[in-house]
């Protein structure tokens, strides 16, 4: 188990990067730090790795503080976005390395790199020097160098970022293959949600050098924390409404909203009766009904489109612009089409399933609140 | 296209004309010189390979050629040693850049000084009489009262020092900013593979300047083939012949003695070996081009 106590690091007294970041890393878990550029989810990893030296707070592999010790007393592999190997010596050497370090003998060294060569599918290229590879078959080298020497935690700094989009899916299953084969804790960076969704057990979104929710994908998507991570999680886009709670905070109102607060939020909706808030909502979670009914929203229908799969129907509840998805039908593009041409283009939204509630100011989910 | 070929060489061409004229016919006439036995009196007299020939049969020339050994071989093994290990000090281990800048800046100061005022400084520091500045120490430790004669007493030791200390400089900063272009990750990436810091210049720095350090070493040795200015301004290739080399020989034959052609001969030599050396610089820096080129 790898923990982070109040972890804190300043470049000088405006520039913080990290702001008391606390965080738990179970035995075998695959974690993913995500974050936009800056929010200091790079930072973390170069405290755990010993490449930055906080400037307060602790780290501790198990029940050893490792916060003041180097890099190779920590036993940590690690793998880089740009790959790092070394250009002038062969894929052999550059995987024997680290156990090249450890004074380990030449014939042990390398019978140690053919196992690991061997489970990498990179057999072939061991003779090869970096720069005859290709970017992916580079990764896959730089993957084995780090776990050669069979690490307590393995730690990847946006591995992926440098690689086209299939080879990004092809060397992420292998990545999430081999940490469940070897069962090695492994912590990854990326700016890019969606591969932190695919591969990790928990993430931990960051941002302006704090954690912002630390949970696993599936809560992380339905149930974020606050606007920003309901923002960044989610392709497309969590849609906003503008809305307000009335004073008993029993109902959601707004231009052409009227819902009922439901069961499990209304203790959070009691605490910010009468508030503005913003309803987030996932496009695909959504009803279109053409007539007006109870318990729904009024939307000025604008643009339909037939993606294949679906039909994407857009336009404004009240001020907020709101895209929905619903099963493509060929009968209710020409429906939603002649609707959005007519001189009364309305149609109603209704709630198919999870919604959240954030109160404009802060931007907390209101439903979490207990 | 051939209209814009044409408008660039009507520009180039006062160039062109220049460059021929004081680049590719001097090179000419020092070719044909060295087939003459043209003096002070200007007269072009034919005399084929005779000028070669006192080359070799000159007493002298074994003891140059030793000389021109010595003085080039120790400078640059010297030179590249310093340069290294200057260029991985302000670098890699000296993190703050105003401190390192402020280290280039000094060694900086020989190779822009004057060889002129350089070379009197040495002299002045190497006096052999009692005002001497190293003399003063010498005798202030020793208690000996006989001032020593140090360029007299180690001719090319002076030299050799001299010209080192001009040439620091140049090799440092093309080293430095070689280390800045080692990427970052390769030094993370070995820190937590377990290298230590000498590992690190080791298997990291110095394979990645492999090529820097071949265009140095090759750079600096033509240059110390060719530029006699510090041994001529301190010791005048003398006592005697000791610290006399090949260029400096040249120098002597024709403008001494006012044998043109002889030291045109002598030049020609110089010239053949320094030629082997330019091919080598252009593979070199070919294959550094090339190399870079992959690296995008």
């Amino acid at each position: 188990m790898i923990r982070i106590e109040k972890l804190r690091k300043a470049y000088d007294s405006k520039t913080v990067a990290l702001d008391s970041i606390d965080l738990t890393f179970e035995d075998s878990s695959f974690v993913a730090l995500l974050g936009p550029s800056g929010c200091g989810k790079t930072t973390t990893l170069n405290c755990i790795a010993g490449l930055l030296e906080p400037t307060s707070g602790k780290i501790y592999f198990g029940d050893k503080d490792v916060t003041m010790l180097q890099p190779k007393d920590r036993n940590i592999g690690m793998v880089f976005q740009s790959y790092a190997l070394y250009p002038h010596l062969k894929v052999i050497d550059n995987i024997a390395f680290p156990l090249k370090q450890k004074g380990m003998g030449k014939e042990e060294r390398y019978a140690k790199v053919r196992e690991i060569a061997k489970m990498m599918q990179i057999e072939a290229l061991l003779d090869r020097k970096p720069g005859q590879l290709s970017g992916g078959q580079q990764q896959r080298v730089s993957m084995a160098r780090a776990l050669v020497k069979e690490p307590e935690v393995l730690l990847l700094d946006e591995p992926m970022s440098n690689l086209d989009a299939r080879l990004k899916i092809e060397i992420r299953d292998e990545i999430r293959r081999l940490q469940q084969e070897t069962g090695i804790t492994s912590i990854i960076v990326t700016h890019d949600q969606e591969e932190a969704m695919a591969i990790a057990d928990k993430i931990a979104i960051l941002d302006n050098g704090r954690i912002q929710q630390y949970d696993t994908p599936e809560r992380l998507y339905h149930y974020p924390a606050n606007l920003f991570v309901a923002k960044f999680m989610g392709n497309p886009p969590m849609n906003f409404i503008d809305a307000a709670l009335t004073a008993d905070g029993t109902h959601i109102v707004g231009a052409g909203v009227d819902l009922m607060v439901p069961e499990h939020m209304s203790a959070g909706a009691k605490k910010f009766a009468g508030k503005a808030i913003k309803i987030g909502v996932r496009s695909h979670l959504i009803a279109v009904e053409t007539e007006k009914q109870p318990q729904t929203m009024e939307m000025r229908l604008q643009i339909v489109e037939n993606l294949g799969k679906e039909l994407l129907v857009s336009g404004m509840v009240g001020e907020s612009f709101v895209r929905v998805t619903v099963p493509e039908s060929h009968e209710m593009y020409v429906c939603y089409r002649q609707i959005a041409k007519s001189d009364k283009p309305y149609v109603y939204l209704r709630m198919t399933g999870v919604y959240n509630i954030f109160d404009s100011e802060t931007g907390v989910n209101i439903g979490l609140e207990k | 296209m051939r209209k814009n070929n044409a408008q660039a060489y009507l520009f180039l061409s006062p160039f062109l004309i220049l460059v021929t004229l004081l680049y590719i016919l001097p090179a000419i006439l020092t070719v044909v010189m060295a087939f003459t036995g043209l003096d002070s009196s200007f007269e072009w007299e034919f005399e084929g390979i005779k000028n070669f020939r006192r080359v070799f049969r000159d007493p002298n020339t074994p003891k140059i050629i030793i000389n021109t050994i010595i003085y080039v071989a120790t400078c640059i093994s010297v030179t590249m040693v310093v340069d290294l290990f200057f260029a991985i000090m302000t670098t890699h281990f000296i993190k703050t850049e105003s401190t390192a800048s402020f280290f280039k800046g000094v060694l900086m100061i020989p190779m822009i000084t004057p060889a002129v005022v350089y070379s009197v400084l040495w002299i002045w520091l190497l006096s052999s009489n009692s005002g001497g500045f190293l003399n003063k120490i010498f005798m202030g430790i020793t208690g000996s009262q006989t001032p020593v004669n140090w360029i007299a007493n180690y001719p090319m030791q002076v030299v050799i020092i001299a010209k080192i200390m001009t040439s620091i400089a140049f090799g440092t900063i093309n080293f430095s900013s070689a280390i800045k272009a080692i990427p970052e990750n390769q030094f993370k990436a070995a820190r937590v593979d377990g290298a230590k810091e000498w590992e690190i210049v080791k298997s990291i720095i110095i394979p990645n300047l492999r090529f820097h350090i071949l265009f140095i070493a090759l750079w600096e040795t033509l240059g110390l083939l060719t530029d006699y200015t510090t041994i001529l301004l301190i010791t005048d290739g003398g006592p005697g012949i000791a610290s006399e080399v090949w260029a400096l020989s040249a120098y002597h034959k024709a403008f001494i003695s006012a044998k043109y052609g002889y030291g045109a001969a002598i030049s020609l030599l110089l010239i053949a070996v320094v030629l082997v050396f330019m091919i080598a610089i252009s593979m070199v820096s070919a294959h550094m081009e090339r190399r870079e080129a992959d690296a995008r």
